[in-house]
Parts: C-alpha cells; sequence; structure tokens
C-alpha cells in the first residue's frame, strides 16, 4: 500500500470534526481481471489488504 | 419430449462465479458512488458478459435460475450437484 | 424479494475432512461476528435508513452476508459429511454431534445458539452505521483467529475470501457514514 492511498486528502481533512468517525471515499482507479478479482476477494487493487499471519500476540 | 442430458460444467460455471463477483463489486461501489461514469461502463460491460454466459449454462448444462423461460424436460432445477457438493478443484 | 442462483459466491472446497476445524469455523455460521448475525442485522435496518444511498448499501451487502453464510454452510459441510461416527467422538465436534449429527446447525464454536441478541438495529442511522463498522472489524478479526488455526489450504483461501470481503465492507460503510454527516448538516 503507498503513502498516497492512505493519506487523507486537505480537502478531507478540512472538513473533518471531533467526534466523527472518517472513511476516505475510493475513487476508482482500475480493476483487476474478474477471475483475478474473485480470487482476491475484491475488484480493486487498493482495498486487496492480505492478513500476515504471525503478526498477532505482541503486547 | 426430447430429454437433453445435462451436466454440470464447472470451467464455465467457475467462469459465471466470477463475473457475478465483478458485479458484487460493482453494485457495492455504485450504491455510494452513483455517478461514477467509469464504474457503471464496467458494471454494464461486466453484466452484458455475464448474462450471455448464464444463459450459455442454462441452455446446455442446466438451471441456475428457477424462472429461465426455456427450462428443458424434465424439470432439471433439482438436478444435483447442489453448489455446496461440488469439488471446485477437480 | 430474494432469488437463489444456483451457485456460490466463491468455489469453497476443503482438501481433507477436519470435524476439529468444523467445530471452529462454525462460529461463522451462527456465532456473534458470524455470517447470519451480519445478514440479520442489515435487513434489518435498512427499512429506517434516511438516504437511498444507505438503504441500497445495507440490502446488497445483507444479500452478499446470505451468500457468505452458504460459503460457511458449505466449508462445514465438506469438513464432516461422510466421517464416520466413531472418528467424530474423538474430535470437537462430538458434541454437536450429539445434539444434531451431521447436520449445520447456526451456533457459535462453544454450541451456544444463535441468536439475534448478537446484533443492533436502531432507528439512528450513525448508532447503526458505526455498529455495522464494528462488526466488520470484529469478523475480520475472527476470520485472521481462525486463518492462524487452519493449515488446509482450500479452506485458508475461502477463509481470506471472506476476510477480504469484511475490508470492503467496511469502506462502503464508511462511505455511507459520510454521506450521512452530509445529510446531517443539509437537514439537522
Amino acid at each position: 500500500m503507498s503513502e498516497e492511498t492512505l493519506r487523507i486528502p486537505e480537502t478531507e481533512r478540512n472538513r473533518m470534526r471531533l467526534a466523527h468517525a472518517y472513511v476516505p471515499f475510493q475513487t476508482f482507479k482500475n480493476a483487476f481481471p474478474p477471475e483475478e478479482a474473485l480470487r482476491r476477494g475484491t475488484l480493486f487493487p487498493e482495498l486487496y489488504m492480505p492478513y500476515r499471519p504471525g503478526t498477532r500476540g505482541n503486547y | 419430449m426430447a430429454r437433453k442430458d445435462y451436466r454440470l460444467n464447472l470451467p464455465l460455471l467457475m467462469d459465471i462465479m466470477a463475473h457475478n463477483f465483478v458485479n458484487v463489486e460493482t453494485v457495492l461501489y455504485l450504491n455510494t458512488h452513483p455517478d461514477c461514469q467509469e464504474v457503471l461502463d464496467l458494471h454494464n460491460r461486466n453484466a452484458e458478459r455475464y448474462h450471455r454466459l448464464i444463459d450459455e449454462y442454462q441452455r446446455n448444462h442446466g438451471l441456475l435460475y428457477s424462472n429461465y423461460p426455456d427450462a428443458g424436460y424434465p424439470w432439471n432445477w433439482i438436478d444435483e450437484p447442489w453448489p455446496w457438493e461440488i469439488n471446485y478443484r477437480s | 424479494m430474494w432469488e437463489y442462483k444456483k451457485f456460490l459466491e466463491f468455489p469453497a472446497d476443503v482438501r481433507r475432512k477436519d470435524p476439529d476445524l468444523a467445530a471452529l469455523i462454525a462460529t461463522q455460521f451462527g456465532g456473534p461476528d458470524g455470517e447470519l448475525s451480519a445478514s440479520l442485522r442489515y435487513l434489518s435496518q435498512m427499512y429506517t435508513m434516511p438516504i437511498p444511498e444507505a438503504k441500497a448499501t445495507l440490502n446488497s451487502i445483507g444479500t452478499e452476508e446470505l451468500a457468505h453464510f452458504e460459503i460457511i454452510g458449505t466449508l462445514l459441510y465438506k469438513l464432516v459429511s461422510g466421517v464416520p461416527a466413531d472418528v467424530i467422538k474423538q474430535t470437537r465436534f462430538a458434541p454437536h454431534y450429539a445434539k444434531w449429527g451431521r447436520a449445520n446447525f447456526p451456533e457459535d464454536s462453544s454450541g451456544n445458539p444463535f441468536t439475534s441478541a448478537f446484533f443492533a438495529s436502531h432507528e439512528d442511522p450513525i448508532a447503526s452505521i458505526t455498529e455495522n463498522m464494528a462488526a466488520e472489524q470484529k469478523a475480520r478479526a475472527v476470520y485472521e483467529y481462525l486463518l492462524d488455526m487452519t493449515e488446509d489450504p482450500a479452506v485458508i483461501d475461502t477463509l481470506a475470501f471472506l476476510r477480504e470481503r469484511e475490508i470492503v465492507h467496511f469502506q462502503r460503510f464508511g462511505e455511507v457514514l459520510d454521506l450521512l454527516y452530509d445529510y446531517q448538516e443539509k437537514y439537522p
């Protein structure tokens, strides 16, 4: 995941209020082909965030 | 009435599942982005291909929707395998 | 109304029978953060949403969750079908077998039956959509716990698919929440 996809744009930040939860709106960029989309569980590359096992239990 | 030997076509069924999934995704996206022409076009292109695949399947391999207007004799909606009975890795 | 399509959303398979794993995965069939709970939550909430985007999103995701209920049901069926009772007797699936045999029943991994007390359905749309975002995160976490305990590559593919869907649904509910803020600003 690139820095760019994580950052909330300036225009979005300006309208954010205290005590509200926000998720940035997705803007369409490109799509996986159908078979690959099904295998990955999403059509959208920027939403593909696979689990890395073994990352749990460190506290 | 002539009997037709309908049977599972796994590669075609998998292709249908992939196009069905694209539809699931474009619908969810469009529900919150109704003005996105680009995804709307993608949705329509995919849906057209989906319906062609579905039609080919239902004509030759059995019903996937119980309201297909040209169901063959005898009624094959009841035919096994049901979706949970298929070995998808064969 | 709803219409059945005679195929799964995802080709759910198992490499080998495993009643122990079935007893664990059962929690996504009828447990607190399971697929039945998710589906009924969204399909109950949709009626009183103030904006069309929210009604549509709850309707579409609630429908998809029913397809996930079927995917989990498929895994459970494939993990235990044909396994002899004397083998089941040695597994964590034995208490389920004593009550239900090999049939699927909506329950959690400890055998507690499904209840709608697992979820909420508020008229206040912010309360409901925020609940749903939490529900998607809880389900994602449960899929990760299950992935940590699964070695069957086919089951892993299916659980990873369902986990990824939780992420996409979270994104959509987040967008709906934003649209609700806009609506409430316009019509306070």
